[in-house]
Order: C-alpha cells, then sequence, then structure tokens
C-alpha cells in the first residue's frame, strides 16, 4: 500500500475541518448549510435543512469562558448548545443565529441594537438573554436554560386538554404582554419557541430573534427573500406585507392555542375548536377572537386575552366538565412508540424529563381544576333583604357611631333593599351569622353583592366584600378581628379594586396595590364579587369582578376585574383566615364612599362540605402545599402589584345578561 | 402545479437511473446496465468506506467493493431486487451488508476473477478520505455521510462541467468558494477583485451559482429514487446527514 498523504485544511467560515475527499475542496457542512439548506424555507423552519452542527470540540476555541457540553437542537433560527458558564457554575443556552439566515450588511447593527433591547427584558416567562456577540463567525446569544420540553414536543405526547392550555397560554400572554409594553413584539410565536421547564414553568423563548434575522434593507438579490417568522403562525398581515405589531403575536398565539386544543392547524375560515373536538365552547370565544384576520378585532393587548382565559379558569356560573387527563393520555405515545418518536436530541433521559414536564402540567391542571371535578353542587346562600329584617341573617357589627344600614324599598327590581345614610361617623359591617365556613374544605368561596351608585362624598372607600374570623368580627382598621377582603377604594373620584387583610392583633390591615381607576355611573346598579380559596396554610386565591346589574337583578358585562392573585406571607396576614375552622361572610358598605343601598347579598360555597362546619381535612386536598405553591401560583400578591383590568363592554360576560 | 414544475417532474422520470434500473430489470436491458453502472461510478465511495469501518483492510475492502459491484452488475444479480419502492442508497447499503456477510469466509480476492466488470476506481484517494474519519462514527452513519458527498460531488461536477462548456471555468474556480462562504465579511470583496467585476456583480452571480447548484442536487439525487414523490425525502436527509458532518 503506498503511502497516502492527507492534505486537510479547515473552513475559513465554520472552522471544521474540510475531509479531503470535500468536492472542490469546499466544507460539504457549509455547502450544504448555504448552498443546499433551505430550500423550502417557505413551508417553514421544519422544512429547512439548516445550518450543520459544530461539534461541541469545535465550537470550544471560540467561547473560552464556556463549557459546551451539548448541541440541544436547531430552529429555522439558528443552532443551540448546552453550555456551562465557567465564572458563574451556571448552565446556559448558547445560541448561534443561522448563518443563511443572515442576508443583509445591516444585520450587525440591527443585531446588536435587538439584543440589547432583548437583554433588557426581564419576566419569568421569558427565556432571559446573558450576552451576545460575534464568535467564531458566528453571531451568538447567550441565555437562560431551560431544563426541559417545547410545546411541540409535549404536543407529540397528545392533544392538550383546555385545562392544560389554560394552564399554559395565560403566562405566554403575561410574558407578551410585559414585552409589548416595551415596544418589543416577538413576530414569531410558534410550540417550537414556547418551552415547558420541569418545574411547570413556562417561557418564551427567541423573542426579537425574528426581527434580527429579517433583512429590512433591499434584497440584492443574494438570496430569496427569508420571511421573518413561520407562515403557519403569522397573522395575515404579517405573511401578506410584512407589516407587524403586537397584535401579530397574538394571532400567532391564537394558532398555537388552536392546535393544542385540536391537534391541527387553523386553515383558511377555520373550524372553531369545538367543532374539531369535544372541548370547552368556552375557549371558541378565546380562538376567534384571537384569530380575527383584522388586527383591529382581535384582542388588542395580549392582557385582554390573559384576563379573558382567567375568567374561564375561575368562572363559576356556567361550571364546565373537566377530567383528569389519564396516565394513558399523557404518556401512552412515548410508552407505545418509544423514542423513535422523539427528535434525536432526545435521548432517553430527556424523554423522562418531557414526561416530568407533562406531569408538571397535568398536575397544574389537576390542581385548579380538579376541585370542580368532585365539587358537589354549590350551596347558595342568599338574602334579598325582601324580609326587611336585617338581624334575622346579619350581626351589624357597629365599631363607632350608628349603624349606616337601614331596610328600605329601594332594592332591586323595587323590592326592599339596604339603604345607607351618606355620613362618615356611622360605621358597621354586616357579618353573615348564619352559617360559618372552613377554606380547607372548599374549592373556593364567592360572596357578592349588588349596590346602587351615588355621589361620593367623604369617605374613602365604597364597599368591602370578605371573611372575617369571628361572626362578632368586622372589616375595620382596629383590633379585635382578622379578616380579608376586596373592597372599591376611592380615588379621586373613581373607584379602584384592592384586596385587604388583617391580623387579629393588629389594628392596621395590609394593602395591596390599587389597580386602574373606573368611573360608573351614578344611580346605576352594580354587583361586586370576591372569589376566595385557600391556596396553602398562608395564602389565599383572591378574585373579583365588579360587573354592570340591572335594576332587576340580573348582571351583565364586567367593568373591571382583579387576579386571580394570590395573597401571603411575608406582606399579608391571611392565615388566620385561611387556617380557621370557621370563617363569617362579611359585607362594609360605607354610604360616603358613594353607595346608596345594597341588596342580593349571596354567598357561593363550592366544594365538598359546602358551608358546614367541619374540622379541616387535609386528605380532601389533592396536592401539597409544596406542590400548589410550585405550581398553582399564577401570580403572587408579593411580586409585584395585582392586575386589574377594564374589561370592555363587549367583552365576554361572566355571567350572560 | 405549475408548468415548470411539471416539465421539472417528466424530466426527473425520464433520467431517473433508478427508475430505469428497476423497470428493465427484467428485460436485462443494455440501459439498464448503463444506468446502474452510472450509479456505481458515482456511489462506490459511500460502500468502500462502509467496507474499511466494517472492519476491512484498505486492500479487502477495494476487493469487496469490485467484487460486488461485479455481481451487481450480472444480470441475473437484479431480478432478484424485489420491486418496493426505495431510494438506491437503501438498496445498495443493504445488498452490500448481504454481501459482505455472504463473503465473509470466502477469499475475496477470488471474486475479481477474469470475467467480472471491474470498475475503474480510486482506491487510493478514497483511502485518504477514510483515514480522516472520526474513529467514533458507526459505519452506517460513514456510509450515509459518503454518499451524501458523493451526490455533492456529482452536483459539483455537473456545475464545474456547465461552466466548462460555457467557457467560464475560470469564473468557476473563484466564484465556488461563495457556495460554502456566509454572505456578509470580507469573502466577497475578495471574489469581485479576483474576477474584477463589482461586490454587487459577486452577489447576484453567487446567488445564481446557488441557484442552479441546488437544482443540480435535486437533479443528481433524483437519479436515485424511483419516482418523484421520493425526490423531497431524499433531498432532505441528505442535507441533514451532510450537515451532521
Amino acid at each position: 500500500m503506498p503511502t497516502v498523504t492527507v492534505h486537510s485544511s479547515t473552513c475559513p467560515r465554520c472552522a471544521a475541518p474540510i475531509a479531503a475527499n470535500a468536492p472542490e475542496g469546499l466544507c460539504t457542512r457549509c455547502v450544504a448549510a448555504l448552498s443546499l439548506g433551505c430550500d423550502t424555507a417557505v413551508d417553514g423552519a421544519d422544512e429547512c435543512p439548516a445550518a450543520p452542527p459544530l461539534t461541541p470540540e469545535v465550537l470550544a476555541p471560540h467561547f473560552p469562558q464556556l463549557e459546551i457540553i451539548e448541541w440541544l437542537g436547531r430552529g429555522g433560527m439558528g443552532v443551540v448548545y448546552k453550555a456551562r458558564q465557567k465564572s458563574l457554575h451556571r448552565f446556559v443556552a448558547l445560541k448561534l443565529l443561522a448563518p443563511e439566515r443572515v442576508t443583509d450588511m445591516q444585520f450587525a447593527e440591527r443585531f446588536a441594537h435587538e439584543a440589547q433591547a432583548l437583554a433588557a427584558l426581564s419576566h419569568p416567562n421569558i427565556v432571559t438573554v446573558y450576552d451576545f456577540g460575534q464568535a467564531g463567525g458566528f453571531y451568538f446569544l447567550l441565555m437562560e436554560f431551560v431544563d426541559g420540553v417545547n410545546l411541540r414536543q409535549a404536543m407529540k405526547a397528545g392533544r392538550f386538554t383546555p385545562e392544560q392550555a389554560l394552564a399554559i397560554v395565560p403566562p405566554v400572554c403575561e410574558a407578551l404582554e410585559y414585552a409589548h409594553e416595551r415596544g418589543i413584539v416577538h413576530r414569531d410565536i410558534k410550540p417550537e419557541n414556547l418551552l415547558l421547564g420541569k418545574h411547570g414553568e413556562v417561557k418564551i423563548a427567541d423573542f426579537g430573534i425574528a426581527k434580527m434575522l429579517h433583512a429590512e434593507s433591499a434584497d440584492i438579490g443574494l438570496a430569496e427573500p427569508l420571511l421573518a417568522g413561520t407562515p403557519q403562525y403569522m397573522a395575515p398581515e404579517q405573511k401578506e406585507h410584512g407589516v407587524t405589531d403586537s397584535r401579530a403575536d397574538i394571532y400567532s398565539l391564537g394558532v398555537v392555542l388552536y392546535e393544542l386544543l385540536t391537534g391541527e392547524l387553523p386553515a383558511g375560515k377555520f373550524q372553531p375548536p369545538s367543532r374539531k373536538a369535544p372541548i370547552d365552547e368556552r375557549l371558541h370565544s378565546v380562538v376567534r377572537r384571537a384569530l380575527y384576520e383584522n388586527p383591529e378585532m382581535r384582542y388588542q393587548t395580549a392582557g385582554d386575552m390573559r384576563t379573558h382565559m382567567e375568567t374561564l379558569l375561575i368562572s363559576p356560573d356556567r361550571p364546565q366538565r373537566s377530567r383528569r387527563p389519564s396516565d394513558s393520555e399523557w404518556f401512552g405515545t412515548i410508552a407505545l412508540h418509544g423514542r423513535s418518536r422523539f427528535p434525536r436530541w432526545l435521548t432517553r433521559g430527556k424523554v423522562w424529563l418531557l414526561a416530568g414536564s407533562l406531569l408538571a402540567v397535568a398536575a397544574l391542571a389537576f390542581i385548579v381544576f380538579t376541585p370542580e371535578e368532585h365539587a358537589t353542587p354549590a350551596i347558595t346562600e342568599s338574602v334579598d333583604f325582601n324580609s326587611g329584617a336585617l338581624n334575622d341573617s346579619f350581626s351589624d357589627n357597629v365599631l363607632f357611631g350608628g349603624s349606616p344600614y337601614s331596610p328600605a324599598p329601594v332594592g332591586l327590581n323595587k323590592t326592599p333593599g339596604v339603604s345607607l345614610k351618606d355620613s362618615t361617623s356611622t360605621e358597621g359591617t354586616l357579618v353573615y351569622k348564619k352559617k360559618s365556613y372552613d377554606l380547607s374544605t372548599l374549592t373556593t368561596l364567592e360572596i357578592s353583592c349588588f349596590f346602587q351608585r351615588r355621589t361620593i362624598g367623604l369617605a374613602s372607600h365604597a364597599l368591602n366584600i370578605g371573611l372575617t374570623g369571628t361572626s362578632a368580627g368586622h372589616m375595620s382598621g382596629v383590633k379585635g378581628a382578622a379578616f380579608v377582603g376586596v373592597r372599591l377604594q376611592v380615588v379621586d373620584g373613581s373607584l379602584r379594586m384592592q384586596f385587604q387583610s388583617k391580623a387579629a392583633e393588629l389594628a392596621s390591615p395590609d394593602f395591596s396595590a390599587l389597580g386602574p381607576a373606573f368611573t360608573k355611573v351614578e344611580g346605576r346598579w352594580y354587583q361586586l364579587k370576591a372569589i376566595f380559596s385557600r391556596v396553602d396554610s398562608t395564602t389565599i386565591r383572591v378574585t373579583a369582578v365588579l360587573s354592570n346589574a340591572t335594576d332587576t337583578g340580573a348582571v351583565g358585562s364586567q367593568v373591571a376585574y382583579f387576579g386571580p392573585t394570590n395573597y401571603g406571607v411575608p406582606g399579608f396576614h391571611v392565615g388566620e383566615i385561611v387556617e380557621k375552622r370557621e370563617v363569617w361572610a362579611a359585607v362594609r358598605a360605607n354610604g360616603a364612599g358613594g353607595v346608596a343601598a345594597i341588596d342580593n347579598f349571596e354567598i357561593v360555597a363550592r366544594g365538598a362540605n359546602a358551608g358546614v362546619p367541619a374540622a379541616p381535612t387535609p386528605s380532601a386536598r389533592t396536592s401539597s402545599p409544596e406542590e400548589i405553591s410550585r405550581y398553582g401560583k399564577f401570580r403572587n400578591g408579593t411580586r409585584g402589584p395585582p392586575i386589574v383590568r377594564r374589561i370592555d363592554d363587549d367583552f365576554f360576560p361572566l355571567v350572560p345578561p | 402545479m405549475s408548468t415548470s414544475q411539471t416539465s421539472e417532474k417528466a424530466s426527473f422520470f425520464a433520467t431517473t437511473r433508478w427508475s430505469v434500473v428497476l423497470a428493465a430489470r427484467d428485460r436485462g436491458g443494455r440501459d439498464a446496465a448503463t444506468a446502474m453502472e452510472t450509479l456505481c461510478g458515482t456511489y462506490w465511495h459511500a460502500l468502500y468506506a462502509y467496507a474499511r469501518r466494517h472492519g476491512l483492510s484498505p486492500h479487502d475492502a477495494e476487493d469487496a467493493t469490485q467484487g460486488f459491484f461485479g455481481r451487481l452488475l450480472e444480470k441475473d444479480y437484479l431480478q432478484a431486487v424485489r420491486s418496493e419502492r426505495g431510494p438506491f442508497r437503501a438498496f445498495l447499503q443493504m445488498a452490500f451488508k448481504r454481501y459482505l456477510a455472504k463473503e465473509r469466509d470466502r477469499t475475496l480476492a477470488l471474486r475479481r476473477g477474469a470475467g467480472a466488470p471491474h470498475l475503474a476506481l480510486d482506491f487510493l484517494a478514497d483511502e485518504a478520505a477514510c483515514a480522516q474519519d472520526l474513529p467514533q462514527l458507526p459505519a452506517d452513519e460513514i456510509f450515509e455521510s459518503r454518499w451524501a458527498i458523493a451526490a455533492l460531488g456529482a452536483a459539483m461536477a455537473a456545475l464545474r462541467e456547465e461552466f466548462r462548456a460555457a467557457g467560464k471555468e475560470r469564473e468557476f474556480e473563484v466564484l465556488k468558494a461563495a457556495l460554502s462562504a456566509s454572505p456578509e465579511g470580507s469573502s466577497y470583496e475578495e471574489l469581485a477583485k479576483a474576477l474584477n467585476v463589482s461586490e454587487e456583480a459577486v452577489r447576484v452571480a453567487a446567488h445564481r451559482l446557488r441557484k442552479r447548484f441546488r437544482h443540480l442536487f435535486r437533479v443528481e439525487v433524483a437519479q436515485t429514487v424511483a419516482s418523484h414523490e421520493d425526490v423531497n425525502d431524499e433531498v432532505r436527509h441528505l442535507v441533514a446527514v451532510l450537515a451532521r458532518g
């Protein structure tokens, strides 16, 4: 055998060695990536063969600060590696932008500009950008490493139930809203870019990268024009005119939601999801509104979409059939098809990880919905004041002055109600004394009351509904009674919702931040409803809705919405209410705060043993407090201000008029 | 479907060597033999590399490859090929594996007996490539990688030939670098200087070059599949293999 000389050289672009048999001495991987790749780009990233993954060894010299561990996967936008940041001992994701997508000379400038904007985003549901730059001929982004799977991989294990979709999409909305408020549009929302961490967290990846890679300057014929985004998920205006604003993301998220629910993509005049699959009909309205062709008709903000979906989450008035996804539904695909169904990078260990993530999502859905599943019919206590006798039902716990309340023919539907004195020298709390409640045995406890507006007087608040620690309790800022409540605070002539809580031994309540102001018409009737549920021994979940009401007592469209928000330690003394076996529903109205009359006080207890004082039954709860605190918190009261939103009149009514 | 797509489809059918081989195998026609020989001439690299990784010495691998093609080009062999659809690549790999298993205990050199067709194959050059292979790659991946590079090479040769026929071989020599170079950076500037044209002209030319190369690659891959419907799958597969490196 003669001696063979190997002429080896390295590729000037990717630095990998060029094989001796490489045609024309060109790096075959780069030829494939640049000249054969993206032949079918218009069919979407999945169809695009994309850039070659370089081995960690080849990349290592370019990233001395990192230990590059493994190649994780690729998207239309680039290749991602798992790496360890040596200085900080943390795992990071290293994204190399696909060079074949770099199509114009202004790229470097646009890249730096966009990356700076992305690095400024700090949100629990957005993958954080740590660093960016150029190395080894690549533009790279150094990002938070999310240990989990993307939504596409999760979807391969089966269709999502509405409950699971409802657990995933609202956090995405929240993150989009955060970014949109800062002028950053994602432009490429799709299942591949939504990551599910193994702790159940949902995070958006690749924010703004579509814009980075989108050549806005005149293409001089170097390559076919590239679409910034993925056609199947693009809003019509984005696809046809390349025009995007935040509402394009809302459309894309609508497509994702549709796909989650039906397993298909909407095509042309799409079928409402429930015609495709037996799902909760109420989700129609969400999908339909997100997918309007005209952006003006869509949700105008991601926050609107989130609020709408969260309304469905807690909406008690149309209980939905929900069920726990069976193990076989979740894991059947994995069990039946094994590894072959999963991408190359998804090793056996990662399949278990995927299973773990799905379990987390399933657990979340389970926690949120199981109580309804097992709920006995709700037990309702209703006081319409028609008897005219307040003290039949209430203890009127007057703290000073006299009682402001007096039975009068001023109620809804021209029946008796309770009128209020327009005075700040009288004060009292009406506590419903006929029944006590134990939150640990209930799914939710709703307390509602109708009230009629009048000119706001000298008082600082109008109406407060909630729970007190004893039937002799009150909802005032003096020692002697623990309580939680949602009140309408008076601020500059308008009302704003606010949560408050107080421990018995303290005088001063804890107040949440105020929501946006809303002004309502004097003389008109409204309903305030607060919904409480125990999260764990130190946390309570609170939702409240203010709705229009008719004079006959029908509830109309929503005026404002509050929560759902978890309140607890630190910051809020709620333990005495969530841990007590007996708490009482109460209302405190203030004539000088703009309430002329109240009527139709109602308590709806949902869950086993509704409304019956009973010993706490920890086994009745489906998950440990740790699990709930891990998966069940949409928003913690200590993390930021509560979300209070105005809701358009044409918005989804909580209760049909 | 547009007219251009239709004509492309028609041309694929007309020139798909593997479909010619399959269609003619019962008749043992000359067209089939020629088509088969052309295919083998392009893709034998993959077999040689596979045999080397399989544990054969360079000499034995050379013998095995030649011996296998000898068998393959005999008339009766193809008749045993079942008519299931599938790319030539899969057929060849499967057949070669069987061949190696059968021949393991026999003296391979004897198989290069008199009368067997003998292809002019440059094993020496291929041995150099084999020496570069990463030792941890399994034989099947080596085979696929070599196959994909062979397809790339065939398309590249066709491209060069087109330039040569147009009297622009020098232009190809310079421009070919653009096939593996990023559009950004200084590479285009250098190409423009070398060709004494503007940078923009180079960009346009590079764009056309890529487009043509892409087409020729598809045409080449089309030779190895039985029907038009399979072209996209095979192209995707090969590009993925190339991307793997």
